[in-house]
């Protein structure tokens, strides 16, 4: 079997293998799906033969739970071990006061920004998201850029772009991931003390080291300095 | 605090940051599905209470109701 396969690639027809690592970046780029390539050949394997099953249960059923928790699971097993960053430290500090009387700041790698305010990657204005997707070396060595969205920004001015996930929700509705209105509401009801004005994003997809050492402790100084007690983080 | 997709539990994990809420959610979706804004809150509000209740670094809770499917009105 493995010498018919290497003989159909090397005449010119697509292996499993080559089919599965499209989905990242390749002729199929889904970046929902790109952890297939990150994975096994055999969880890609499963994983699909899986989710014509659930397909055909969904006909019937209409329940669509089942897909959402092997999307999940399959992910959740492509990105399973501890990666790249390892800390032995665990940095805690106690909230001086009660949630309902803080300030709380929030921040998310989203990607999101303010229209009329684009961070402009590279000194590019405008930048597409398909243009994003074909620059991801590029971003991943450069340093990040943080979007300052000031809270009063419509939802209609809100735009988002990253070139490492897919994006659809958070360009849906930015509160599935950069939740400014579930925010002001939060604050309106005095679950929270007040929301920091602005709300701040970047693209995550960075040079991880120097965010780290320099840039991040920078940007949480800007955030105490507009009054943040606490922060609401969210890693995409 | 930290708000994130479960998907990236181990990674995260070996980070130790002080407070994490994971979510069982599709990437690109760690609050919930475009427009399920009792989901969105509801998340922030057990996110926000780590604030609170946690009491050492590398604190990690798992938020249990699953991932709802939409359409919701936007």
């Amino acid at each position: 079997m493995t010498t018919n396969d290497t003989s159909e690639s090397s005449s010119g027809k697509e292996t499993f293998d080559e089919f599965r690592t499209s989905f990242s970046y390749g002729s199929r780029n889904d970046l929902l799906f790109k952890w297939m390539k990150t994975g096994s050949e055999e969880l890609a394997d499963e994983f699909l033969r899986e989710l014509l099953d659930l397909i055909g249960s969904l006909i019937d059923d209409g329940d669509t739970k089942p897909i959402v928790e092997a999307i999940v699971r399959a992910q959740s097993q492509a990105y399973s071990g501890a990666g790249h960053f390892e800390y032995d430290n665990k940095p805690f500090a106690v909230l001086d006061q009660p949630v309902s009387e803080s300030r709380i700041a929030l921040l998310t790698t989203t990607g999101h920004f303010a229209e009329g305010d684009d961070p402009k990657p590279f000194g590019m204005n405008g930048l597409t998201q398909e243009q994003a997707v074909g620059m991801t070396g590029e971003f991943g060595k450069a340093d990040p850029v943080l979007s300052e969205i000031p809270i009063t920004t419509s939802r209609a001015n809100t735009r988002v772009r990253h070139g490492g996930y897919d994006i659809r929700a958070a360009e849906a509705d930015r509160n599935s991931s950069l939740p400014i209105d579930r925010m002001i509401e939060l604050a309106d009801e005095g679950v929270i003390g007040e929301f920091v004005n602005p709300a701040y994003s970047f693209v995550g997809l960075t040079s991880q080291l120097r965010l780290r050492k320099e840039i991040g402790p920078a940007w949480a100084e800007k955030a105490k300095a507009a009054g943040a007690q606490a922060a609401v983080l969210v890693p995409i | 605090m930290i708000i994130m997709s479960s998907v990236f539990k181990d990674r995260t994990a070996a980070m130790n940051p002080a407070r994490i809420l994971l979510t069982p959610h599709p990437m690109g979706r760690p609050l919930s599905a475009p427009f399920d804004s009792e989901k969105q809150k509801d998340i922030l509000k057990v996110g926000l209470g780590l604030l609170e209740s946690a009491t050492s670094g590398g604190t990690i809770v798992e938020y249990e109701k699953p991932y709802r499917t939409g359409p919701f009105e936007s």
